[in-house]
């Protein structure tokens, strides 16, 4: 067994753990705020993936000279674009079912399943690929089998920027304590002047915008298809759950944990049986801790 | 100032408020006064506007506010403290009293809170579940204070908190009413929290107000035997 190639398996973990998180927060500030389960947000990241497909595109034809830069222009696209679909799902879709899980739960598989049918028609079914631009190609290497690819180093620091932007945001804005505050309690936050309507549709907007993010970052490391949303949507609520609804620690932790153990498993069995790993950890961590790996008390 | 018109109260099938009416005056402290179950909290909840009157009329100043959504009347000037206090919990001392400065445009806590409630000065960073009933009650008005309301709805200030701090409550709520001319509205059980604080008093009773009274005319036996039935 190579030690180097064990520790480049590792250091690739930390890409999965980086997309894991950035769909995990999404979920976790949608389903905290208005315990809406969005199982369209698989779709919402392959949103964000197909926008940078677009946008890689439009560069190579049209502003060859700029190709360099186009993941920047992908990566804001994706937070915006799929920012306002999540806008316009919490107003047209979610708001008319508040209060009713399980029809949300119904109407938001609906809208995945006519996502998929759309990304169907207008990209193929086949999976498509995003050329990466030149710097992020190749690897810093810091024995000979023991490497660091460029994107994956560029996807980890993504990851970074986006936590602490939302800790900033939630924690240092209006806007967060709003979101705070309706989470912890949405009656008295209502009762105290906040429109919690409108801190719905901020929320939501957000959440999914992370999604779109976390979509952009998945073509940095692989081909993307009208399904790939399906393959990250469990896991992204397995994080959730496991982190603890309504602790970001614990959603950081957790995303890290998930995807390390999947990542490290696969190399020594097979992908399957990494699922399978993964599965049987949560499900004994959850019975030692019922409430995820952070859970806080104190008199309400 | 507030004025309540014949209101009913439904609480899913079941009818809790049966033809409600009475009225505020500025700078005045109103108690409405009964034992649990009686229509209370509902009453307070439906003027608050968390739960929808099916009939009658609740205005403010002469306007209609009946179904006004509960963060449109903060706007009009009612503030609430809730039974049971409901702080955020996991909201620092400071952040608990900033959510209550949404309707107003300056930010910063007013100083004339610390006055009214010195002991928040020392707590600003601790987490709002982590104080102790009667310190939450203090947060709770303190929280309703900043959005500068002409009509403050308090439902059960007294509700499982230390006799001192019921003291000190008492005192806060006719400063209020003396010194900046608010309007107060409260339910309360305790009977002598209502008798240092208010100068009407109303009995309900099964959803219904059976009995009226002022401070000066107050039989303070009759209104016992009211609440201990």
């Amino acid at each position: 067994m190579d030690t180097g190639v064990l520790l480049t398996q590792v250091f690739n973990g930390l890409s999965l753990f980086s997309i894991l998180l950035l769909m995990a927060l999404g979920l976790a500030i949608i389903f905290g705020l208005m315990g809406v389960i969005n199982l369209a947000h698989g779709e919402f990241m392959m949103i964000g993936a197909y926008t940078t497909y677009v946008i890689e595109i439009f560069f190579s034809k049209y502003v060859n000279g700029a190709f360099s830069m186009y993941i920047f222009v992908a990566l804001i696209s994706s937070f915006f674009l799929t920012a306002f679909i999540g806008f316009l799902t919490e107003k047209t879709l979610i708001q008319h079912l508040y209060k009713r899980p399980l029809d949300t739960l119904l109407a938001t598989w609906g809208l995945s399943l006519i996502l998929q049918q759309s990304f169907r028609n207008i990209f193929g079914a086949n999976n498509v690929n995003v050329d990466m631009p030149k710097w992020l190609i190749g690897s810093f290497a810091i024995s000979q089998d023991f490497n660091l690819p460029y994107n994956r180093i560029f996807i980890l620091l993504l990851a970074i920027l986006c936590v602490g932007g939302i800790t900033l945001f939630l924690f240092k804005t209006r806007w967060g304590l709003r979101i705070r505050a309706v989470t912890q309690n949405r009656n008295m936050s209502s009762a105290l002047g906040i429109n919690t309507r409108k801190v719905d549709s901020v929320a939501f907007a957000l959440g999914s915008g992370l999604a779109g993010i976390a979509g952009s970052a998945l073509t940095m490391i692989g081909s993307v298809g009208p399904s790939t949303g399906q393959n990250y949507i469990v896991d992204s609520f397995m994080v959730v759950i496991l982190g603890g609804i309504k602790s970001l620690l614990g959603t950081i932790l957790s995303a890290f944990t998930i995807g390390e153990i999947q990542s490290v498993a696969e190399f020594f069995s097979s992908s399957s049986m990494a699922k399978v790993i993964t599965l049987v950890g949560i499900i004994i961590l959850l019975q030692i801790r019922p409430k995820g790996l952070f859970s806080m008390r104190v008199r309400a | 100032m507030l004025q309540i018109n014949d209101l009913h109260v439904y609480y899913g099938e079941s009818h809790i408020i049966k033809g409600v009416s009475f009225e505020v005056g500025k700078a005045e402290t109103i108690c409405i006064l009964g034992r649990n179950g009686m229509g209370k909290t509902t009453l307070i909840k439906a003027i608050m506007g968390l739960l929808r009157p099916k009939e009658g009329k609740i205005t403010l100043n002469g306007e209609d506010i009946t179904f006004l959504e509960p963060f449109e009347k903060i706007n009009k000037g009612i503030a609430y403290v809730p039974q049971g206090r409901e702080i955020f919990p996991y909201l620092t001392v400071q952040e608990n009293i900033e959510v209550g400065l949404e309707t107003v445009s300056e930010k910063t806590i007013p100083d004339f809170i610390f006055d009214l409630f010195p002991v928040l000065k020392d707590m600003l960073n601790r987490k709002g579940g982590n104080l102790s009933g009667g310190q939450q009650q203090q947060l709770a008005i303190a929280r309703a204070l900043v959005s500068n309301p002409k009509i403050i709805l308090l439902d059960e200030p007294t509700e499982g908190i230390q006799p001192s701090i019921i003291e000190e409550i008492a005192k806060v709520l006719n400063i209020l009413k003396k010194e900046k001319g608010i309007s107060i509205l409260l339910t309360e059980q305790f009977l002598n929290f209502a008798l240092e604080t208010s100068d009407r008093f109303y009995i309900i009773e099964k959803g219904k107000l059976i009995y009226e009274t002022t401070r000066e005319k107050a039989d303070e036996k009759a209104l016992r035997d009211f609440l201990t039935l």
